[in-house]
């Protein structure tokens, strides 16, 4: 039997083969661990932008995304961190723009004016729910201590919808205001207003009830007119 | 607290940690997240993931070549 010498590897052939496929193998070992090291990073930043997405989406601004992410080496990441930050950033603007918005609307909607002489006006625009009417009531309540004022016109002219919710709020801030030795009044019911109030039971027989600012103004002058002239009680 | 789950079975990696992330905006605080996936690097992947991520790392089940993980939020 013949024997192809050709076919036949030597040795040291088959060694160096097998020496170069074993440093192939590593290569490609390497090249896997640095694939799975970089694309992990890339998942991390991914991730972390994510994160600060879903805390934005919960209403928590002061959160930013971390330097690793603006330092990325990859450049739509680090874009991405970017825009994200400004995002952030600018939203925290626009919330900050609404707040003081909200408190010059809060201030502007429970106006209370020096009318005369201890005569105090609070006229009412728009709906009163429990919110508003707690506001209402520290607002007024402050500006009767510190002016000292006997008389209070609550002018509800610009309340189109009285419930009995609505008119227990003004029953207890007159109720209120007279624990601090100052009367309440009463005025601006519009006809459809007390048509519902009578519809619906409201009692407001304890308190002064008059047409308008102007009425409200002319009782509070004639009751000071009248205390001046009774003097003051001797107790 | 919710929980939910993600099959992430068939995928390599880092796609079952950015199926995590992309999940990220719907997870509430203490909520729980199940992914199950069999990608050989899956759990030294979630490791890493939750240790950058301040998340905890409840759990670690191995059935087969697949691996169970349970985050909370």
């Amino acid at each position: 039997m013949s024997t192809d010498a050709h076919l036949k590897p030597d040795i040291a052939t088959l060694k160096r083969e097998l020496e170069e496929s074993r440093a192939a193998l590593a290569e490609a070992r390497d090249l896997e661990e640095a694939f799975h090291k970089s694309s992990m990073d890339v998942a991390l930043v991914v991730s972390e932008c994510f994160q600060a997405l879903a805390q934005v989406r919960q209403g928590n601004l002061d959160v930013q995304v971390s330097q690793d992410v603006l330092n990325s080496p990859d450049e739509l990441l680090a874009n991405l961190g970017k825009l994200l930050n400004d995002t952030i950033k600018d939203l925290r603007m626009q919330m900050d723009l609404v707040k003081r918005q909200a408190l010059a609307i809060q201030e502007l909607s429970t106006p209370v004016l020096q009318l005369w002489n201890d005569v105090l006006a609070l006229p009412v625009i728009g709906t009163v729910d429990t919110r508003r009417a707690a506001e209402i009531m520290e607002r007024l309540l402050a500006e009767v201590v510190v002016r000292k004022s006997k008389f209070v016109i609550l002018d509800i002219t610009g309340v189109e919808v009285v419930d009995t919710k609505t008119a227990d709020h003004f029953l207890k801030l007159i109720r209120a205001a007279a624990l601090l030795g100052t009367k309440c009044i009463l005025t601006g019911i519009r006809p459809a207003v007390a048509q519902t109030l009578v519809e619906i039971g409201v009692d407001l027989s304890s308190i002064t009830t008059l047409r308008d600012l102007q009425a409200g103004l002319r009782e509070c002058l004639q009751e000071m007119q009248k205390s001046r002239t009774k003097g003051p009680v001797e107790g | 607290m919710a929980e939910k789950s993600i099959d992430a079975k068939g995928l390599r990696c880092p796609q079952p940690v950015l199926k995590i992330a992309a999940k990220m905006p719907e997870m509430k605080a203490g909520d729980i997240l199940i992914v199950e996936a069999d990608c050989p690097t899956f759990e030294e992947d979630v490791r890493k993931w939750c240790e950058r991520m301040k998340k905890t790392l409840l759990a670690v089940n191995t059935k087969g070549h697949a691996k169970t993980v349970q985050i909370q939020f």
